[in-house]
């Protein structure tokens, strides 16, 4: 009955969010942004902190004697080969986010830093604080939460629920009962707000890409809920029948895109340029990583105070609230594995991936902005969503290679929906490995809904402040988390 | 900053205190072997 309540309240909080949305698209993105804004003012610098001790505990638990601990039995073998496993760490960390945001952003922060200091300091302050977005906070609050489901799950037989280490820890009583229910709830809004965003960024990728190939203009809303619709369709399948190994594949497929696009445009675009920056942004990320995790921009202007909400705070919560359905990814993947190998590999490969990313398709936007009359810079203050397509125009092959960066955001959406569909199912049953068809399926509706929404707003700025709303509680889950896990670790080391 | 804005400030952090030294007591406080498993009371037994 508890199960089941979860169920319908967590079903009935996101329907209403998802109508209003649908209804009043536009109260609902000034009431979320006006409240996040509040938010991000008065609690800024517990996020910031928050991000760091998360960071500076999975380092610690890296190289700690906990490390040696296996996430399952004591003579359970890791069920993947190392290079899968990192791989598969890459599949999860690689989305559309990356393909979306991979020039857009650098060139967004280097227009503001610009304003402050030289050009040349500024390409270098804005790549530094995307690395910093993408780097080792984002990983070690999916590893945390991933390290928590792991060892729970697989060393202490608990189910796969954010409530499972509350309760194993402090007890069946009735605070832990209230606690638990709240943070299962909390972490499936998170998860279906956070793809809905996700869903929408997508969908304006996919659109601007099918724009820039057949050369038409402000298409408007039309083609977005087209590309939406044919989106629906294709998760819907995957959700009716058991297409687990046929996601894999199509996951594997979007990422082997994306590190084909990489490659190319590392060897089409000037290369020199582009290694000296990824050089330069590992030197600069290696010792500024630490101490700009404390940085809240106190003594700056409010312009740059809102900046900082719209972005780094905006970016800390995104994490958290993909964190549980990230999470139970990596878990998934990482039996048999000890805390060490676990911590390590999911913190540093997919973080120096993204540095390569960054480096490369940033590195291709400063180029294009500093040492050509490209009109880069108007791009992407006027539609970031044509950034990736525009400097793919510069290079040899662009038909080709625009065609394989909407295949692979469709896919990668495709492959989030159907996975985050099955998580949020198993989260809504009390921690069922094989939940019942219709409840994917109604999952699936709702983070369609969601997504619409998001699409609606027709604003990435709109996506951002509701996708943070549903995941701002969440800080306070993963801090209890952890707690759980450090003392189930004390606990067992005694 | 206006009174008000400055009271709701003050009133957000101050959970945020309270929140950080819940964490603090639930990790420190002594937990009861009730709950532990099975597998983990014979490993405490020796």
């Amino acid at each position: 009955m508890f199960k089941n309540t979860l169920l319908i309240v967590a079903l009935a909080l996101t329907s209403v969010i998802a109508v209003w949305g649908i209804v009043d698209t536009a109260g609902l993105a000034n009431f979320a942004s006006t409240l996040v804004k509040a938010m991000f003012k008065s609690r800024g610098w517990f996020i910031m902190l928050t991000a760091s001790v998360i960071l500076i505990v999975s380092i610690w638990l890296a190289f700690s004697p906990y490390g040696k601990i296996k996430l399952g039995k004591d003579d359970d073998v890791p069920e993947f080969s190392t290079v899968s496993w990192l791989t598969m760490l890459f599949a999860a960390g690689m989305g559309v986010g990356l393909l979306y945001w991979g020039a857009a952003e650098p060139i967004t922060h280097f227009l503001l830093a610009r304003e402050y200091t030289s050009e040349q300091e500024a390409a270098a302050l804005a790549r530094f604080v995307t690395n910093f977005h993408w780097g080792l906070h984002a990983w070690a609050i999916y590893a945390v939460t991933g390290l928590v489901i792991a060892y729970f799950g697989f060393r202490k037989g608990c189910p796969t629920l954010i409530s499972a280490p509350i309760q194993h820890v402090f007890g069946r009583v009735v605070w832990t009962r209230i606690v638990g229910w709240l943070s299962d709830l909390l972490a499936i809004v998170a998860i279906a707000i956070g793809l809905g965003g996700s869903v929408a960024m997508g969908v304006f990728q996919v659109q601007s890409g099918v724009e820039s190939l057949f050369d038409v203009q402000n298409t408007g809303l039309w083609l977005a809920v087209v590309i939406f619709v044919v989106l629906c369709v294709c998760y819907i399948l995957p959700l009716m029948v058991d297409l687990s190994k046929g996601m894999a594949v199509l996951s594997n497929t979007a990422m082997a895109i994306a590190g084909l696009l990489m490659a190319f445009v590392l060897l089409a675009g000037p290369t020199h340029y582009l290694m000296g920056g990824i050089v330069e942004a590992i030197g600069e990320y290696v010792t500024r990583v630490l101490p700009h995790g404390f940085n809240t921009y106190t003594f700056f202007d409010e312009r740059v105070g809102d900046w900082f909400g719209s972005w780094t705070l905006t970016y800390m919560v995104w994490w958290l609230a993909w964190a549980p359905f990230v999470g139970v990814f990596i878990a998934r993947i990482s039996k048999g594995r000890t805390i060490r190998e676990f911590m390590l590999g999911v913190i540093l490969v997919p973080t120096t991936f993204s540095i390569f990313w960054f480096g490369i398709f940033g590195g291709m936007g400063f180029f294009e902005a500093l040492r050509t009359d490209t009109p880069i810079v108007e791009v992407v203050k006027t539609n970031a969503n044509e950034t990736t397509f525009f400097l793919l125009d510069t290079l040899p092959l662009s038909f080709l290679t625009t065609v394989a960066t909407i295949v692979a955001a469709f896919l990668f959406i495709v492959t989030s929906v159907v996975s985050a569909a099955f998580v949020l199912a198993m989260f809504s049953t009390g921690g069922d490995l094989n939940p019942k068809v219709r409840v994917k399926l109604v999952w699936g509706v709702i983070l369609g809904a969601l997504g619409l929404v998001m699409i609606l707003s027709n604003s990435i700025d709109a996506v951002k402040s509701i996708i943070a709303l549903g995941a701002l509680p969440f800080v306070y889950i993963v801090l209890l988390l952890m707690v759980c896990l450090l003392k189930a670790l004390k606990t067992e080391a005694r | 900053m206006p009174f008000w804005e400055n009271i709701i400030d003050t009133v957000l952090n101050i959970t945020v205190f309270l929140f950080i030294g819940v964490l603090i007591w639930l990790y420190l406080r002594k937990e009861s072997d009730g709950h532990a498993t099975d597998e983990e009371k014979k490993h405490r037994q020796g």
